[in-house]
């Protein structure tokens, strides 16, 4: 399909992984493992990868590794079904357009960025003309900001933001919306000047993002917990939120858990227990060693979560 | 997962009447790959979520080549057929939740807009849900009961089934009982229709493969197989006829002359479908010869593609568009040779196949823009740029996609069939049981593409 074709086609409906950056032994790229986690998330019924964001350590990589990184995931999703994002945000905006201009010429579904946050956009209109300047590198190509204030440190309106970037940034396709604040992303959902799509990333509360209207979302435990994602939104669908509140439940435990252990390194050795050797995270994320691997599958399974991945 | 790497001379036409795509395992797999590659990175990426209305409900779907919208109006058809696609998905091919979601989506609107007050439902609404036409026939009701149906599995929720089953019913009474639908013509010369028949044995069907097998559904289809088969399927003159007098006679007129190739195939494959389900080879048999008669008559040999209508005595048709290639015939085709063929192991079906797909892949595909057009002239130009309209939506070409992935990847089991085939034709110079029919049985082990949910 043409590059033409997509805008305002590609919306981050359903569920969508933000997937983690592979690693051998030594903390190199191990690029042959994207095949095993992409077959992994087709079978566990994905639709579509956010690759390189938060998840992928994308802050932890070298301009050099995030194109070898997306050049590899887009070799592998070819004929697969699965829909293609590419996280492209850095501190510095050339590398950021750099990426996108890769992104669209590997015809990625869409793209996204976080503000920079080293030198922090101090108004919504510079945080807009830094998004533009992105966005302008890959202008065929749907563009999504990334709003995570727990970790940018930035806390410009998203609201505001779609209502004013839409006129700069005609690509604008969303924001990725992973704030806590479900009063701002309901009027995020409700900005009228364009049609936005403003998946949520906090896997932990996904419930009441879809009864705030969510139609997509963009989560880290979508790689190894989508069955309890699944069954939640069948039963939100269904009407039946005992059952949808039961999942969601499960998810907060289970992420509560991780978190305990240090989120990163644990969410990364979980993907090693379900047999996608992802490896350990790099500096300055922490991770496991064998005895905490050990004592973390064993909270698991005494938690039940592998019992709850059963589709 | 990972794109099979074919040799390019299996993407290449290969000539009229040749069949080795099918006869090799790389050709096959070729195949495969089209129908569900097509299927999930073209057809579904070029209709949603554009086609979704987030503002005022249910599905657009006129859009021109490129995916703009040129009308936004709506098809009752087309909700009930695009929800029943996106809930099958979810229910057969993955659980991911953004099919859930659109596929209730548009049975929300359905279930708002698409009824009117005596029941009966409308036919084409405007973008807000008022009615602007209601018709004389019921098959938007027949394309609600299979939306309700994958929706009641999908959801457990057992509202929607009694509604399927009652949709069902309503479509049989008004169809086939005195008092119902308002005869096209006069009482001079009253006719029978396919129409009713095939789409009731293809509705009852999906009822079954959604909400499980009953008596009341098997009545049915045994109803439908046997008034096909003794009123409109006539060997004597090697045709199966769209119309026919209530005794099942010949109406020598226009309207009892005019053939639908591209339907009777749609029917034959729902015939080869039910003898596959039944383990029933003589019902094969049947769904094989309407292909073959209504491929002799409908292929265009000097242009290639399927003829939209014949006369029956090839008298001048009554349809001026008669020569022009619809989309959905060729769909129907490609799934009926593929049937064909899987079933019997016979040679021309092959071939056939070859044919049908290389021909409409040639001329109906966009490749620039996604998804196939709707409508050529006989050579094969473009005639109009739709991708959609009333009558065109993500329908007929997603459900050959599906089915022609699903048949190709082995999921439909043959075993007993392939027997019966054996010991009945092998005689037959015509029966090629070659690797194909003998690697059935294996490839019933191997791993689906996508999990299958299990319930």
């Amino acid at each position: 399909m043409s590059l033409s074709g997509k805008i305002g086609s590609q919306p981050l409906h359903g569920l969508v992984a933000a997937t983690h950056t592979p690693f051998d032994a030594t903390g190199e790229l191990n690029l042959k493992v994207i095949e095993r986690q992409a077959e992994h998330l087709q079978g566990s019924a994905i639709g579509t990868v956010f690759i390189g964001g938060s998840t992928g350590e994308s802050q932890s990589l070298t301009l050099d590794e995030r194109l070898r990184l997306a050049r590899r995931w887009s070799e592998v999703l070819r004929g697969s079904g699965l829909r293609l994002v590419v996280h492209v945000g850095a501190n510095c905006l050339r590398d950021a357009a750099a990426l996108a201009e890769q992104a669209e010429s590997l015809e990625a579904d869409a793209i996204s960025a976080l503000a920079p946050s080293y030198f922090k956009p101090r108004t919504l209109d510079v945080l807009i003309d830094s998004m533009a300047t992105i966005a302008a590198a890959a202008p065929a190509t749907p563009f999504y900001y990334y709003d995570i204030p727990q970790l940018t440190g930035i806390n410009h309106s998203v609201p505001d933001f779609l209502e004013r970037a839409g006129g700069r940034i005609p690509n604008l396709a969303g924001v990725k919306f992973s704030g806590p604040d479900l009063m701002a992303y309901q009027q995020a959902l409700q900005v009228q000047s364009r049609q936005f799509d403003v998946p949520f990333g906090m896997d932990e509360c996904l419930l009441a993002a879809l009864v705030l209207g969510a139609r997509g979302a963009v989560g880290s435990s979508y790689n190894f917990a989508a069955p309890i994602y699944q069954r939640l939104w069948l039963a939100f669908a269904s009407g039946d939120l005992p059952a949808a509140r039961t999942e969601q439940w499960r998810s907060v435990q289970l992420i509560g858990k991780l978190a305990s252990f240090g989120y990163m390194g644990a969410a990364k050795a979980v993907m090693e227990m379900l047999g996608v050797p992802v490896g350990a995270p790099r500096l300055p994320n922490a991770s496991l060693d064998k005895a905490r691997q050990n004592e973390l599958g064993s909270q698991l399974e005494q938690l039940g979560f592998f019992d709850w991945i059963q589709s | 997962m990972i794109a099979v790497s074919i040799p390019s001379e299996y993407s290449r036409p290969q000539g009229k009447r040749s069949c080795r795509r099918l006869l090799s395992v790389t050709g096959r797999e070729y195949l495969q790959q089209v129908y569900r590659d097509g299927l999930l990175e073209d057809t579904l990426r070029f209709w949603f979520p554009r086609a979704i209305d987030f503002e005022q409900g249910g599905y657009l779907h006129c859009f021109d080549r490129v995916g703009n919208l040129f009308e936004t109006d709506k098809s009752i058809w087309v909700q009930g057929r695009m929800s029943w696609l996106l809930l099958k998905l979810y229910n057969e091919v993955a659980p991911r939740p953004e099919w859930l979601e659109w596929g209730l989506h548009g049975l929300r609107f359905l279930e708002r807009h698409g009824f009117d007050s005596d029941g009966r439902m409308y036919f084409h609404v405007a973008r807000d849900g008022q009615p602007i036409r209601k018709r004389r026939y019921a098959y938007s009701e027949s394309f609600a009961a299979i939306a309700f149906a994958a929706a009641a599995r999908a959801t457990g929720r057992e509202e929607y089934a009694a509604r399927a089953r009652e949709l069902l019913r309503f479509f049989l009474r008004w169809n086939f009982e005195p008092g119902g639908m308002p005869p096209k013509y006069t009482s001079v010369r009253p006719l029978l229709g396919l129409g009713p028949r095939m789409i009731a044995l293809v509705t009852a069907q999906e009822l079954r493969s959604q909400l499980g097998p009953s008596l009341e559904l098997e009545q049915v289809i045994d109803r439908c197989l046997a008034e096909i088969r003794d009123l409109f399927v006539r060997p004597e003159l090697e045709v199966v006829l769209e119309a026919v007098c209530p005794d099942g006679s010949v109406s020598d007129h226009l309207e009892g002359r005019t053939l639908n190739p591209g339907h009777a195939i749609e029917a034959a494959w729902f015939i080869m479908e039910e003898g596959r389900h039944r383990q029933d080879w003589e019902l094969v048999q049947l769904g094989c010869r309407m292909l073959d008669w209504m491929w002799r008559r409908g292929w265009d040999e000097e242009f290639g593609g399927l003829f939209y209508f014949r006369d029956l005595f090839d008298k001048p048709p009554q349809e001026y568009w008669h020569d022009m290639k619809f989309w959905w015939p060729h769909n129907e085709a490609i799934i009926a040779t593929l049937l064909a063929w899987k079933l019997t192991g016979e040679q021309r079906y092959a071939s056939w196949h070859q044919q049908v797909h290389d021909w409409s892949y040639r001329h109906f595909a966009d490749p620039e823009y996604g998804e196939w057009f709707g409508y050529l002239h006989r050579d094969g130009r473009l005639s109009t740029p739709a991708k959609g309209n009333l009558w065109k939506s993500c329908f007929h070409h997603p459900r050959m996609q599906l089915w022609c992935w699903k048949l190709l990847s082995g999921r439909v089991s043959l075993q007993q069939i392939t027997i019966r085939c054996v010991v009945t034709h092998f005689a037959s110079p015509d029966c090629q049981l070659g690797g194909e029919a003998t690697a059935e049985a294996d490839s019933q082990q191997s791993r689906p593409i996508c999990p299958i949910r299990s319930r």
